[in-house]
């Protein structure tokens, strides 16, 4: 069976790679803050999270978050019998105020304003 | 039945973590170093609301990532042993990545 991609199927898949990274990812920052059981550990894993390459993955992460929950708000509604002939329209709705939000918040944390 | 609560509670945890994960983006992300410093850190989890913020989004985080993997799971592996396995390795990432919550926020 062979799937088309269309915007649903699209918003589908991006679904669920986003969600096992983001699952995946909980391992990795509690260990980046069990650092904080003493004042030095936690100034050597802070130097390397204050590094360019870890901030742009931040805004990454981001990125991920806010695709995976604002696709999931738009499946909520979906599953709440939103009328079809809206699909579109809230499926790109979202996409614009999560992108939005997305390059806000990536611009902040890469640390480009202060 | 038990299908259709587990549904609903995908559903339920995944609105309360879109307001939890803006929240905790405003504040723990989209400012400065000052504000993760190690002093400030700790300050803010000594705070008892803070912990029961912390720990309530963790476990809301862990039910719904983990909820929806044994999903994928039982989609994609048929085999008897496969899920078996990945049943366990669920259930032991999220008991290891809870306590390790509750020892942070003790801390």
């Amino acid at each position: 069976m062979r799937y088309r991609l269309r915007t649903g199927s699209f918003a589908w898949l991006v679904h669920r790679l986003t969600g096992i990274v983001l699952t995946l990812y909980i391992f990795l920052h509690l260990y980046v803050l069990a650092h904080l059981k003493d004042p030095a550990g936690y100034a050597s894993i802070m130097k390397i999270m204050q590094s360019p390459l870890v901030k742009l993955g931040e805004a990454g992460l981001l990125a991920l978050v806010i695709a995976h929950a604002f696709n999931g708000f738009r499946l909520t509604l979906v599953d709440l019998g939103m009328p079809t002939g809206l699909h579109k329209r809230v499926f790109w709705s979202a996409f614009a105020i999560g992108a939005a939000i997305t390059v806000l918040g990536g611009v902040y944390i890469v640390g480009a304003v202060r | 039945m038990k299908e259709a609560a587990g549904w609903l509670l995908q559903r339920v945890t995944g609105a309360f973590l879109l307001a939890g994960v803006l929240f905790h983006f405003f504040f723990m992300h989209f400012t400065g170093p000052q504000k993760i410093t190690y002093d400030v850190v700790i300050r803010r989890l000594s705070s008892p609301y803070w912990k029961t913020f912390d720990i309530v989004f963790l476990s809301l985080a862990i039910y719904h990532g983990f909820n929806g993997l044994w999903g994928l799971v039982l989609e994609y592996f048929h085999g008897e042993k496969l899920r078996g396995i990945t049943q366990v390795l669920i259930l032991v990432s999220a008991v290891v990545l809870f306590a390790t919550g509750i020892y942070i926020v003790m801390l």
